[in-house]
């Protein structure tokens, strides 16, 4: 384990993966099962908190781009766990082309072998949030809720201008990518707000593990237009208002197309789960307690601080 | 600070209200009282000086460890806050000019401590008595704070100590610390913050720690001329910050629930900054905390650490055991020849002394019915105490958010209830030992889990008569808020015998 280091904020280190003091990898919460589903060919890692007798509801999990249940959701899974069974996965890439329906696929062998005999709350962050949409069109009996964070409808031109520098960065100097990928995944207050030894450990810590390179096509050419109508699961969208990945117009049409949502837009960027999680658990607990509580097509309100 | 006689009422003559404190809590109060305009109030202060544990705490170093846009109320954002994390003297004229602009000066009667207060119950009237005289009213509302009243430790011979003695809250200035041998007693919040400024003019300092805290870096800077220009002009932006710091904030409850990822994350920052500001392993090792991160109040500080690698600081790591005549024992068997003894040993925090003062239906002192911890309905409320609201009582701190969004959030509970009384036109509002019954139990079960109870140390957020969490709020501050502020009137109205009163509520509901 690595003594001294440069880090100074404990958002910072969480984001820094962790390990205990024998250097084993400490699971994403105490209770987490791991384990893994086997679909097309492909071995899913999923966390799971199920435990007997646990007929709380059940919130399911889906990371964005480059993440993994622990890198995107480190914060929000132990605070989901105080007041409901969480599940989530580790999307895996396939040695084809990577689709919105093939990830989709994987969320719902999850819930096949998991969680099959109730509907569950589908929670979608980034790219997660389309596959989360793609699972909630298809399999509409499986979704209680819908909530999706920082996702979109179909790229624009500004969305396809980041991911044209990002790929030629991917080919040619992954270290300027990391610099490149911390000033857009974070909002501006965020890293306006940290030191440059905590900016220089966001940049560290910035991994590109395998298949993010597909996932950064998929994100190119994901489309979900004239699909969300057809989704009647009450829905949340949630934007974050500084992000510069996803721009919150970009965000917005989610909810201007899907007929039973809500809007919520938290003081981030793209990086909600790491910059908010706090807010993010808020609003999402308060969501699925009770879906339908909220009118559709209202906006909820940031809480009085 | 002089007080106007002009807000007095005449002997005999009730007001609506008796606010007790003129810290956060009753200037909180007071101010949201006047602005509404409806309801006659005083307030009752012992001292001669607004400003609670600000004007009280002003030993060398003071500071609050949560960022000062929010740590202040959220009706009068301050422009002009010099730092980040602003001083005590700051803090307490922030205070001072809430008291002056929200015209609190005229209502405060300085110099009257809450002596005694009796529910009269043919009256509905609480009767205060004080140095400055006798008042009544209908609603009192205490907001006296858990960290007011200074504890001493329990030393053998420290009465008997040949040089100078005084607790950090009641700080001497006339004692000149120059080139003296000082000795510090506690490594706590107050300890750490008193440490690095005594160090600077002492000719030698030795801390008495028992446990050692868990330190991480204060992220503190001053605040540049533009940024108060544009916070003058677009007062939004600190509400922006604001919000900014308290979600931040309220992400490190996270760490509290006990899942070791984050905890053992949170940890390591402590552990880290130790490792970067102290070489010496001998050092380290007595600094580095036996026990799990955030069981106690975590503490933060840039110059805590570095004001030991100084020649003339120590550290005893087995606090005190004894003082015989200027000479300190340490538990560890380090022995001390000291001019001045400083206690930062902290406050009566799960047994408020004011308790012992307020004697509700049937002449019950609340120190009675808190005789095994205490509780409170909503934390404000508590049963065999009519009309009696408490600002700051069970379980209003919190390990890691600001205590000013606590007790507005209670404020507006009393506001709200203080109205529905009036307009429901009953005398008296109680509520049943029912509902603060399953209040606790539910507060126990949240509790449940907590680094707080399961983190092996002992601390102040705990009360040792009953191992309940008593002094904390369990849950993620956002929380108290949604359970506390809203006032339902059920919860007064179970268990009521009289149907009259039932009726007249009713048709208010």
């Amino acid at each position: 384990m690595r003594v001294s280091c440069t880090r100074s904020d404990p958002l910072i280190a969480i984001s820094t993966g962790q390990s205990n003091s024998k250097g084993l990898e400490l699971k994403i919460h105490p209770d987490a099962n791991e384990g893994a589903v086997h679909v097309g060919g492909l071995s899913v890692p999923f966390h799971d908190t199920l435990a007997p007798e646990d007929s709380r509801d059940t919130v399911v999990l889906v990371h964005g781009t480059g993440g993994s249940a622990k890198t995107h959701f480190r914060t929000l899974f132990p605070m989901l766990a105080a007041r409901y069974r969480v599940l989530a996965l580790d999307l895996q890439s396939p040695d084809g082309e990577l689709t919105l329906g093939g990830l989709s696929a994987q969320v719902a062998a999850v819930i096949d072998q998991r969680a099959p005999a109730q509907p569950v709350h589908v929670v979608g962050y980034s790219l997660g949030a389309l596959v989360a949409a793609d699972l909630a069109a298809s399999r509409p009996e499986s979704v209680s809720s819908l909530t999706l964070v920082a996702g979109w409808v179909r790229a624009d031109t500004q969305q396809r201008l980041r991911n044209r520098i990002w790929k030629q960065l991917f080919e040619s100097d992954q270290d300027l990518l990391r610099e490149f990928v911390t000033w857009t995944a974070y909002g501006h207050p965020f890293l306006a707000g940290r030191g440059e030894a905590d900016i220089r450990a966001l940049v560290d810590a910035r991994t590109f593990p395998d298949g993010i390179a597909g996932q950064m096509r998929l994100n190119a050419v994901a489309d979900l237009s004239g699909r969300l109508a057809a989704i009647t699961a009450p829905s949340l969208v949630i934007a974050g208002a500084h992000d510069q990945m996803v721009p919150a117009r970009q965000t917005q049409l989610l909810f201007g197309g899907l007929p039973n949502a809500r809007y919520a837009v938290i003081d981030s960027g793209h990086a909600v789960p790491q910059e908010r999680p706090a807010q993010l658990f808020q609003l999402i607990n308060e969501f699925v307690t009770d879906p339908a509580a909220a009118p559709a097509g209202g906006i909820r309100e940031a809480l009085f601080v | 600070m002089e007080s106007t006689p002009m807000g007095y009422p005449a002997p005999g003559s009730p007001v609506d209200v008796i606010i007790v404190g003129t810290g956060f809590g009753g200037l909180g109060m007071g101010a949201k009282l006047a602005r509404e305009g409806e309801r006659s109030f005083i307030i009752l202060e012992r001292a001669e000086d607004v400003g609670g544990t600000w004007r009280d705490n002003h030993y060398p170093g003071a500071a609050c460890d949560v960022p000062s846009l929010l740590y202040s109320f959220s009706f009068r954002p301050n422009p002009e806050w010099s730092r980040m994390f602003a001083p005590q003297e700051e803090i307490l004229n922030y205070l001072r000019s809430v008291a002056r602009e929200e015209n609190l000066l005229e209502r405060i009667v300085f110099g009257a401590e809450l002596t005694d207060a009796r529910w009269d119950e043919a009256e509905a009237l609480w009767k205060v008595s004080t140095p400055k005289g006798e008042f009544a009213a209908k609603t009192l509302v205490t907001a006296v704070g858990h960290l007011s009243e200074p504890k001493m430790p329990d030393i053998e011979g420290l009465a008997d100590f040949s040089g100078e003695v005084f607790h950090s809250a009641q700080w001497n200035d006339g004692i000149d610390l120059a080139g003296k041998r000082v000795g510090i007693v506690g490594s706590g919040a107050t300890a750490i913050q008193v440490l690095p400024e005594v160090a600077k003019i002492a000719g030698e300092v030795v801390v008495f720690q028992r446990s050692a805290p868990y330190v991480t870096p204060r992220p503190d800077r001053s605040y540049t001329e533009e940024e108060k220009g544009l916070f003058r002009k677009m007062p939004e932006v600190m509400q922006e910050l604001r919000e900014e710091m308290f979600w931040s904030n309220e992400e490190r409850y996270a760490q509290r629930r006990g899942t070791p990822t984050l905890v053992s994350a949170a940890a390591q920052v402590a552990l880290d900054h130790l490792h970067r500001q102290i070489e010496d392993p001998e050092l380290r090792r007595k600094l580095t905390p036996d026990y799990t991160f955030g069981c106690k109040r975590v503490l933060k500080s840039s110059d805590y650490y570095p004001t030991f690698t100084q020649d003339h600081v120590r550290l005893e790591t087995g606090g005190v055991t004894r003082v015989e005549g200027n000479r300190v024992v340490g538990g560890d068997g380090g022995s001390h020849e000291l001019d001045v003894i400083i206690a930062c040993t902290g406050f009566e925090a799960t047994d408020l002394p004011i308790a012992y003062r307020i004697f509700g239906r049937d002449g019950q002192p609340l120190s009675e019915r808190w005789a095994n911890g205490m509780q409170a309905y909503a934390t404000t409320a508590v049963h065999g105490f009519p009309n009696l609201w408490i600002i700051n009582g069970p379980n209003t701190g919190l390990g890691h958010n600001s205590a000013v969004y606590i007790a507005e959030a209670q404020i507006d509970y009393i506001m709200a209830a203080v109205t529905f009384r009036d307009q429901a036109a009953v005398p008296a509002l109680e509520v049943s030992r029912e509902a603060e019954d399953a209040f606790m139990d539910r507060v126990d079960q949240l509790a449940q889990g907590t680094v707080w109870l399961d983190g092996g140390c002992s601390s102040w957020y705990v009360d040792h008569r009953n191992g309940r969490l008593t002094t904390l709020w369990p849950e993620p501050a956002y929380t108290f808020r949604q359970v506390n502020a809203p006032f339902d009137p059920e919860p007064y109205l179970a268990g009521s015998l009289d149907e009259a009163r039932e009726e007249a509520l009713a048709g208010v509901r």
